[in-house]
């Protein structure tokens, strides 16, 4: 053993002693393969973070403490007996409260849906089930997944896990804090414009967005069917990538999904990191704050001393890209909302009921004339950028993370709408074109916050992306990072 | 356990600014930027729809 591979071993026999909950997904789950720890451990160990952290940080709408003890007591008498239902065999999880569970509420993040129950169960949460996994609550999200700030009235602002009073980035806030703060292993977030990306890059942890297609969307709440994606959100790469392989492939109750198989864990474990391309936007073009452009020019730095093929490329103006995709999405959301936002108005928070309103002066034709563009947009990027290159580097957040008390929503719609824009300005375009794209952590920035980079690949190479952030962050150990509660603002 | 650092039960309070003319320029501001793009569309584009084209764009396997 050299001390290179000693190290790791060393810190994961110490976090397995320590407290199981600071595991990755994929030592928890080796862990629990070998015997050193039982489902019941980690379940207990993850509820005694929250009854830690939710006062704090209000990462859940709702635990369930009893049944997630019962569910991993019935997986370890499982394991004992020689029956593994799948990868996740009694790994607790936690999923933004947007995916139905039949006859269990899923509020959406809305107080119009306080005591709704479903009447299905979304695809992605039995694949889960049927792997194995455990369900530890429903996660805090802004309401119906319509805000990128991850603010909440109705259950309360979910705050960032490095400092409360900071936004946790939305719409899947809950998620993002609940996995960088390590109160579960993993989640399900949902990604319309940035979603999964916006709170993974603002909590230092990984989330993905898949291919448009690539994961099944039936019973989970839509915003917008043309735009919205599900996807995981975890501590590091592999741990995506295993969720990944979980929750991809054809399901009957979705059409839009796509025929091919899902990607293989095995697959990710042999894939070749150093063999692809990376294309990267100059700096001095982009639109990001000093403090960003920091991490960003780290990343390249750090990329660049690894000996990784990498070359600048031309991008495409994104503002069109960013429009078209907003012209959807308003267009999607308030046929979706109409009877809602004539009925029960008041119910809404305000800046979500704002957001909504200018979609209905939308005109059909250029709703259609939204969605046509799509097609070719996506077209040309892959016949541009990714003529020459395997993968594309960005940034997530065009700004630091800012206060909650900074994106007060007394501010005027104009003044929301600038800031949510410079929160999903490079996130949202892929939203657009459908291509897999991720945020990771990369740094942080002088408030001691975290800031992401995002990874952007061709359409269904999750896996590219995946293995190339998993080689990055093995070299700069930043999923290793862990907030502190104590850290006050 | 669904109790806010800041108070669920004391929202900050909403805004009063937005105007139903702020919407609707942000509406009509949207369309105008959509209009460009459209003017690139031809006739013969996007006749499968989305799906294909996506699919046409992936690599082999």
């Amino acid at each position: 053993m050299t001390i290179r591979t000693v190290i790791p071993f060393v810190w994961k026999v110490w976090r397995v002693k320590s407290d199981p909950a600071l595991l990755t997904l994929v030592e928890a789950s080796s862990a629990l393969a070998d015997g050193s720890l039982t489902s019941q451990a980690l379940v207990e160990a993850c509820l005694d973070r929250i009854r830690v952290w939710q006062p704090a940080r209000n990462a859940f709408i709702a635990v369930n403490a009893q049944d997630a003890i019962e569910t991993a007591r019935e997986r370890d008498t499982e394991r004992r007996n020689g029956y593994i239902r799948g990868p996740l065999h009694g790994i607790p999880l936690a999923h933004k409260d947007m995916f139905y569970r039949k006859g269990a509420v899923s509020t959406g993040g809305s107080r119009i849906r306080r005591d709704w129950k479903a009447d299905c169960t979304a695809t992605v949460l039995t694949r889960l089930d049927d792997a194995g996994a455990i369900d530890l609550g429903r996660l805090n999200m802004s309401e119906f997944a319509a805000y990128a700030t991850g603010e909440n009235p109705h259950y309360g602002h979910c705050h960032n896990a490095y400092a409360q009073g900071f936004i946790a980035g939305g719409s899947s806030s809950g998620s993002g804090t609940a996995i960088a703060a390590r109160l579960a292993y993993g989640a399900l977030g949902s990604d319309t414009g940035g979603s999964i990306r916006v709170p993974a890059s603002a909590n230092g942890i990984v989330g993905l967005k898949p291919t448009y297609g690539r994961v099944s969307r039936y019973g989970a709440l839509p915003r917008s069917w043309t735009l919205d994606h599900v996807g995981p959100m975890a501590r590091t790469a592999a741990d995506c990538a295993l969720m990944l392989s979980v929750i991809a492939g054809k399901d009957p109750l979705d059409p839009t999904t796509s025929s091919r198989a899902a990607p293989s864990f095995e697959r990710f474990r042999t894939s070749n990191a150093g063999d692809m391309v990376v294309g990267y936007a100059d700096p001095d073009r982009l639109e990001i704050a000093p403090e960003v452009a920091a991490v960003y020019e780290t990343t390249l730095r750090q990329i660049k001393a690894l000996k990784v093929p990498i070359r600048p490329v031309q991008m495409p103006d994104f503002a069109p890209m960013f429009n078209v995709a907003e012209v959807i999405i308003k267009s999607e959301a308030a046929s979706l909302h109409r009877q809602w936002f004539e009925s029960r108005a008041e119910d809404y928070f305000r800046p979500v009921h704002n957001r909504l309103a200018a979609g209905f002066e939308i005109p059909a034709v250029d709703y259609i004339d939204a969605v046509r563009l799509r097609s070719r947009l996506a077209s040309e990027f892959v016949h541009t950028v990714f003529a020459g290159v395997d993968i594309v580097l960005l940034p997530t957040l065009s700004v630091p993370v800012p206060r909650i008390s900074d994106v007060d929503i007394s501010a005027s719609h104009t003044q929301m709408r600038h800031l949510l824009g410079g929160l999903t300005k490079y996130t949202r375009p892929f939203n657009l074109l459908g291509f897999p794209a991720l945020s990771m952590p990369a740094g942080f920035t002088e408030s001691g916050l975290p800031c992401g980079v995002q990874l952007i690949g061709r359409p269904y190479e999750e896996f590219s992306i995946l293995s190339f952030a998993d080689y990055i962050l093995s070299k700069n150990n930043l999923c290793e990072c862990v907030p502190k509660l104590s850290i006050l603002v | 356990m669904n109790h806010s650092p800041d108070g669920a039960a004391d929202p900050k309070p909403e805004s009063g600014q937005t105007t139903q003319s702020e919407i609707s320029a942000e509406a009509q501001s949207l369309i105008a930027a959509l209009a460009q793009q459209s003017r690139l569309l031809r006739f013969d584009d996007d006749p499968y729809g989305y799906p294909v084209c996506l699919e046409s764009l992936a690599r082999e396997e």
